[in-house]
């Protein structure tokens, strides 16, 4: 390195001498001639990329919305069959219960009346009509035992949709999250994961939030108090944060490479 | 602030919303400058279009990660040289078509760049002749080194890695050439200085 000095700049040659910085810029990059129809082209290209890009957002948000509607759909259905099978169940016991009373309640009525009116014959009439009585009785609780069954057989159904929207709300909850609290961090952590990534360590994180330019997050952490999915984008060198809520843009740290 | 830089400020909001037009507007705006550095980088002016292009697809996918710490045209010079950095990187790699020994039987590593196609150098010719003369009067890797600082903006490591020297080497070319090319143009230089030699690390 030189200690040359000149009026043109500084005495440090490392640092860029101004002028001669804007000179050289102004020779190099100002005077060169422009094809009208490669920029043209160019714009055109670029300007696609961006409908397609559009495009892709609109639908990645879509399924996203349609993922969560199923999800809440599922879980309502589960809980209405539930309350249905279970309201079925309650009215059908207490239908049997009250059955059963009202029948011993006539059984004891009738049996006086006939134990009034004579001998064996008003036994045998009590005796049918209590066995008849039985039997509608009985055919009560068969209806209630047909209902359990029903409801019965529902249950590993409703079980098997309540597990499954379990399963995908805890997919969608990481147990345990890293705390980030500085943009250093971030970018550290970003960094880091995105080497493992690309080595096959580790795969990336399932997120639904989906950037333009199609990064791909590298890791979901917690990040002042949010949950945030974080993307590399090597082109701008830049570490991106968005929250997994709402894929709102928290930071965007620079980094050098 | 002016109104330049606000009505700049305000297309990339716009086309940072998505706004089409806005960012055709911006597109256009930048695409001199962004070609420039490609066709000064890349040699030839068909391979320079095709690496703005793909610069203008660059910007467009990553527009919203721009947050206006720097300023547009600076942000968009970094793309341009980042996507010719890694065009010519691109092409520096052996194809892995054969096996991996060569005729001699010596194992042949097809992530090495192919050293015989490496940077091809940056040309001056059409530049204003009195800044080409200055060029073509100092050694040719102090110029080149000089152009892709302070020209292109490239980081000490990215220059090394095209002239395939260390990054020591880089620094000291740079400095000394900046003040060979300012001698030059203010054109005090005295007879018998042009060629100065040694005193670097290959």
């Amino acid at each position: 390195m030189t200690d040359h000095t000149d009026d043109l700049g500084r005495a440090d040659g490392d640092e860029p001498l101004d002028d001669l910085t804007r000179v050289l810029k102004v020779a190099f990059l100002d005077d060169v001639q422009v094809a009208a129809s490669a920029r043209q082209r160019a714009i055109q290209a670029a300007l696609a990329e961006r409908d397609t890009l559009t495009h892709r957002d609109v639908v990645d948000l879509s399924s996203v919305r349609t993922r969560r509607w199923a999800r809440s759909t599922l879980s309502i259905a589960a809980g209405l069959l539930l309350v249905v099978a279970g309201a079925s169940l309650f009215v059908n016991r207490q239908g049997s219960s009250f059955d059963s009373a009202a029948t011993e309640s006539m059984v004891a009525e009738d049996s006086a009346e006939l134990r009034v009116k004579g001998d064996l014959p008003a036994a045998d009439a009590a005796g049918s009509s209590h066995e008849s009585l039985d039997s509608a009785a009985d055919e009560e609780v068969v209806s209630a035992q047909s209902e359990m069954m029903v409801a019965d057989a529902a249950a590993p159904a409703i079980a098997e949709m309540s597990d499954v929207a379990e399963m995908e709300e805890a997919a969608s909850e990481p147990t345990e999250l890293l705390d980030v609290t500085s943009d250093d961090d971030l970018v550290s952590v970003a960094r880091e994961t995105q080497s493992s990534i690309q080595r096959g360590d580790v795969s990336p994180p399932a997120v639904d939030c989906v950037l333009v330019g199609g990064l791909v997050p590298v890791a979901v952490v917690g990040y002042f108090g949010q949950e945030v999915a974080v993307y590399v984008d090597d082109v701008a060198s830049t570490v991106v944060a968005v929250t997994t809520a709402d894929c709102a843009v928290v930071a965007t740290v620079p980094f050098n490479k | 602030m002016d109104s330049e830089q606000l009505s700049e400020q305000e297309l990339v909001a716009a086309a940072q919303s998505g706004d089409r037009a806005a960012l055709s507007a911006l597109l256009e705006a930048q695409y001199n400058r962004v070609f420039a550095v490609c066709v000064r980088m890349m040699g030839d002016r068909h391979t320079a279009e095709d690496q703005a292009q793909e610069t203008l697809i660059r910007i467009t996918r990553s527009l919203s990660t721009f947050d206006g710490r720097a300023s547009l045209s600076t942000w968009c010079h970094r793309v341009a040289t980042t996507t010719c950095l890694d065009e010519m990187r691109r092409r520096r790699r052996r194809p892995a078509t054969s096996p991996l020994v060569n005729d001699e039987g010596v194992s042949v590593d097809p992530e090495q760049p192919h050293s015989t196609e490496a940077f091809a150098g940056i040309e001056w010719s059409d530049v204003r002749s009195d800044i080409a003369d200055a060029l073509n009067a100092i050694p040719r890797e102090f110029a080149e080194a000089v152009v892709l600082r302070d020209v292109l903006d490239l980081e000490y490591n990215e220059i090394a890695e095209l002239m395939s020297v260390a990054s020591g080497t880089v620094k000291s070319r740079i400095a000394r050439g900046r003040g060979m090319l300012a001698e030059r143009l203010r054109g005090n230089q005295t007879p018998g200085d042009e060629r100065p030699t040694g005193g670097e690390n290959p």
